[in-house]
């Protein structure tokens, strides 16, 4: 599902702040990436969805290098491939729950539906609160709408960037069962960036960034 | 959920900010669209009542005064002339047609002109009820002086000297109603048609003696004289001749109506300079909001652009938010220019003065929707360039 390729990223080709030489997921498996502050966890998720692009080396996504597509070809490719689920689940503040899903097909180039954006919602049991503006939603169903969001498109990854973090026990335990049972049940790669050393039980694979040298420990 | 959707979204969630910049765009265009509706309307009010008379003749004095008093009926006049010049220069073979004008006395705020059955002709008249004068003391009734007056056919009423209401009255003469016209959207609405021999009657009183009455019929005057040329060639010679060989005064409608327009045109500049000016403070007032969201939304747009919105979707997006404005804004200008132009139309009635039509809608009015349009357009550039260029990978790690 990924390979990644000696890659190497420096913001505007500066200095590198991230270096991975060879990483691969398999199709339907998740991994955990992991490792102190700073260390590129969120970079690399990034670059996995296209957001940045390596300085040198390649990111494989599906078969697809994205270095390979052009920006707009690789927005769309995000759009219809990938999920992704931020770190506040942040939803759309003047959309309706539904409307966050299918404002995610609209911009992926896909048909509205209607129909299955209701569906996902109920797989995450949040349908009864489609209409529901997000400051009307209490964080778990945010979160959980957020989820419906990411997977509404069928991607084939869900990349999620500190799920769990500022979250007590409970709902962490709640957050990371819900995407590892999302991922499972729609057949979906899952990656995880995160600091949270409560995870670990959960996603076995990991992935272990080395801490930068010169990056301060914050 | 298309991008429209989005947009308007985004203008829901804000309804205050969204209305003032409504507000403002529809009173940049009213007030231009405004000036737009009256300028349009009184011109085509003046024209329609001018079209037809190639000169006014008439005492000497200002020449817009003299078409404002003999054509349009909204001064006084000028003074008046001897029948007898009046007379010669009908004669001359320039001129087709002579319609006079005795111009003395009003009905309740409404002129009393003395003049031939041609005036009535010459707006193409037709009665309501009745007939023409055949005698004198009898009077033909404009379509907006029976209205507002509530009389009809053999009403009588006697005219006041001047046109103030509530001059001296001539109380011993009397004028019988024998006719009422229909509405003609032209002056023959807002005048009380008489034959001349009645209002010389009127000051003269009756006299019976014969040489008294010659020595008053040579002395006999009008007010003004609407001339048809015979021959286009007729301009050339025919003002300058009156001008300048006789004691009379000819004024060209055509072009004292224009030069009117220009003085006038300088309050209608200064009004839609105006208009200009609050399109402007909407152009910015658009431009803060937008740029304020900007920030605001900083990371919907991330949120939209890991949706896999290209930045020009995002710039879109602002794009159509500043248009659904413009939009608004330009529908509800053009509906309040017309409700000024209403309360205009509506104060120039009270006061007699011409007839304009508040809601006649022309096609041409579409482009007031441009000026607010361009506002919107310009204030939106910006911030939609610099939505589309925002760092996602930076706005979203900068939260974590």
């Amino acid at each position: 599902m990924i390979r990644v390729e000696q890659l190497r990223f420096g913001y505007n080709g500066g200095e590198e702040v991230l270096r991975l030489e060879h990483f691969v997921l398999e199709p339907k498996s998740n991994v955990l990436v992991v490792g102190p502050s700073g260390c590129g966890k969120t970079t690399l998720l990034h670059l996995i969805a296209g957001l940045l692009l390596p300085t040198r080396g390649s990111v494989v996504v599906d078969d697809q290098d994205l270095s390979a597509l052009s920006p707009p070809a690789r927005d769309r490719f995000r759009g219809r491939h990938i999920g992704i689920v931020l770190q506040q689940f942040h939803l759309l503040p003047t959309l309706t729950a539904i409307q966050n899903l299918l404002v995610a097909q609209s911009i992926a180039g896909l048909p509205v539906d209607r129909h299955a954006a209701q569906q996902m919602l109920e797989a995450l049991d949040v349908a009864e609160r489609s209409e529901a503006y997000p400051h009307q939603l209490s964080v778990g169903q945010q979160q959980r709408v957020a989820i419906a969001r990411a997977l509404v498109n069928r991607p084939k990854l869900l990349l999620a960037d500190e799920p769990t973090s500022n979250l007590d026990d409970e709902s962490c335990t709640a957050v990371a069962d819900l995407l590892l049972d999302a991922a499972q049940r729609h057949g979906v790669s899952l990656v995880i960036a995160t600091h949270d050393n409560r995870l670990k039980a959960k996603v076995p694979h990991q992935l272990a960034l080395p801490r930068r040298p010169g990056a301060s420990a914050t | 959920m298309s991008p429209l959707q989005l947009a308007w979204s985004y203008l829901r969630a804000r309804p205050l900010g969204t209305l003032l910049n409504v507000l403002l765009l529809a009173l940049g265009v009213g007030t231009i669209g405004f000036v737009l509706i009256v300028n349009g309307q009184v011109g085509d009010s003046l024209t329609r009542d001018a079209q037809d008379v190639d000169l006014v003749v008439g005492a000497k004095g200002s020449p817009i005064q003299l078409m404002l008093a003999g054509i349009f009926h909204l001064d006084v006049p000028t003074g008046n002339i001897p029948l007898a010049s009046a007379q010669e220069l009908a004669r001359n073979p320039l001129i087709k047609r002579v319609i006079p004008e005795c111009l003395a006395d009003s009905f309740r705020g409404f002129w009393i002109v003395g003049t031939t059955h041609d005036y009535i002709d010459l707006y193409h008249g037709q009665f309501a009820a009745g007939r023409a004068w055949d005698d004198r003391m009898q009077a033909v009734l404009g379509a907006t002086v029976a209205a507002h007056t509530k009389l009809g056919l053999g009403d009588r009423f006697v005219g006041s000297h001047g046109l103030a209401e509530g001059g001296p009255v001539h109380g011993d003469s009397v004028y019988t109603i024998v006719g009422v016209l229909k509405p003609t959207g032209t002056v023959l609405d807002r005048v009380v048609l008489v034959n001349p021999e009645s209002v010389w009657f009127v000051h003269e009183g009756n006299i019976t003696d014969p040489e008294e009455m010659k020595v008053i019929a040579a002395e006999r005057q009008v007010t003004v004289l609407l001339v048809q040329y015979a021959t286009p060639l007729a301009a050339v010679s025919l003002p300058r001749k009156i001008n300048s060989e006789t004691n009379m005064q000819a004024a060209s409608p055509a072009y004292e109506t224009a030069r009117l327009f220009k003085i006038v045109g300088v309050g209608a500049d200064v009004i839609r300079a105006f208009g200009g000016v609050v399109l402007a403070t909407a152009a910015l007032s658009l431009f803060i909001a937008l740029y304020h969201a900007l920030n605001e939304r900083a990371y919907d747009i991330a949120v939209l652009r890991t949706l896999g919105a290209r930045p020009a979707s995002i710039a879109i997006m602002m794009l159509l938010e500043a248009m659904i404005l413009a939009l608004l804004g330009g529908v509800l200008g053009l509906l309040l220019a017309h409700s000024l132009a209403a309360v205009l139309a509506w104060w120039m009635a009270r006061q007699e003065s011409l007839p304009i039509n508040p809601w006649a809608v022309s096609a041409q009015e579409l482009w007031l929707l441009v000026p607010s349009f361009a506002a919107a357009l310009l204030a939106a550039l910006l911030p939609s360039w610099r939505a589309a260029q925002a760092n996602i990978s930076a706005t979203l790690a900068r939260r974590i």
